[in-house]
């Protein structure tokens, strides 16, 4: 298997910084860190253990390190979740680009029993705002001057994509070829 | 029922390129306007045009323009 998924350990604490600091990765994220370290990269990796609302992963292909996918505001009662992708390197990101949201929908729906996904996109970010309705994600709602960042309020997009809807949609992998790429599942 | 050179000519306007100006031959990596986007919207095209979405593996291990074309070729010969 070439893609694979493993739960963030503090071990990556440099590498995810290193991701999270890149401007090209930051200038679409709603928050900068504050005086980023390493140290307090891996004092937020320690407290995601005790998280029932999140869980993020280190993407690999092969042995590579090449991206980050996290799954927040994962809420049980209502079972839905947001995520996040990126994958760092070009090569990697388009290799990818048409199986890793099967990844990130199968894990949602058939590992967190997520019934919806709902992610918010930042106006300026066109791509992905792109990929999201090329994904099937329904565009549900435009927030106006939603993100107060670096003194500048920014719009944001919301989508959502509902489990039956997903399941009616072709993919090209199955959930069983998921569930053997995440370390967790 | 689209031939090799009309699937061509199909995946050049979806990726916004000049008619003619892509070849079997060619590196999809090595494209400037080969990206996830580009990549996504052929697929999705295939999706609506032939219904069906290739296999992951297949997918992951795309190199060329020949590459993409086969994939609806096997799908087509099936």
């Amino acid at each position: 298997m070439s893609l694979h998924f493993k739960r963030v350990t503090e071990a990556d604490a440099e590498l995810l910084l290193k991701w999270r600091t890149d401007p090209e990765i930051t200038r679409h994220m709603f928050t900068d860190l504050i005086d980023p370290s390493v140290e307090k990269q891996r004092a937020w990796i320690t407290s995601l253990a005790s998280r029932e609302d999140y869980r993020a992963y280190v993407i690999y292909d092969e042995e590579d390190a090449v991206g980050f996918i996290s799954f927040s505001d994962i809420n049980k009662t209502h079972q839905r979740c947001s995520t996040g992708t990126y994958i760092y390197e070009r090569s990697a990101r388009i290799k990818y680009a048409a199986t890793l949201n099967t990844y990130v929908c199968a894990y949602a729906f058939y590992h967190l029993h997520c019934n919806k996904i709902v992610d918010e996109v930042m106006e300026a970010n066109e791509s992905v705002i792109k990929l999201q309705k090329l994904y099937k994600a329904r565009l549900v709602g435009y927030l106006r001057q939603h993100i107060l960042k670096n003194g500048q309020f920014h719009d944001v997009y919301i989508f959502e994509h509902l489990k039956e809807d997903w399941e009616k949609e072709h993919h090209p992998l199955n959930v069983e070829q998921v569930k053997l790429a995440f370390n967790d599942w | 029922m689209m031939n090799r050179k009309e699937l061509l000519s199909a995946i050049e306007k979806i990726i916004e390129l000049e008619p003619g100006s892509l070849h079997e031959e060619d590196v999809l990596f090595e494209l400037a306007a080969w990206d996830s986007i580009a990549f996504l919207s052929v697929i999705a095209f295939y999706d609506e045009q032939f219904q069906f979405v290739p296999a992951g593996e297949q997918l992951e291990n795309i190199k060329t323009i020949a590459d993409l074309v086969a994939l609806v070729e096997q799908r087509l010969t099936k």
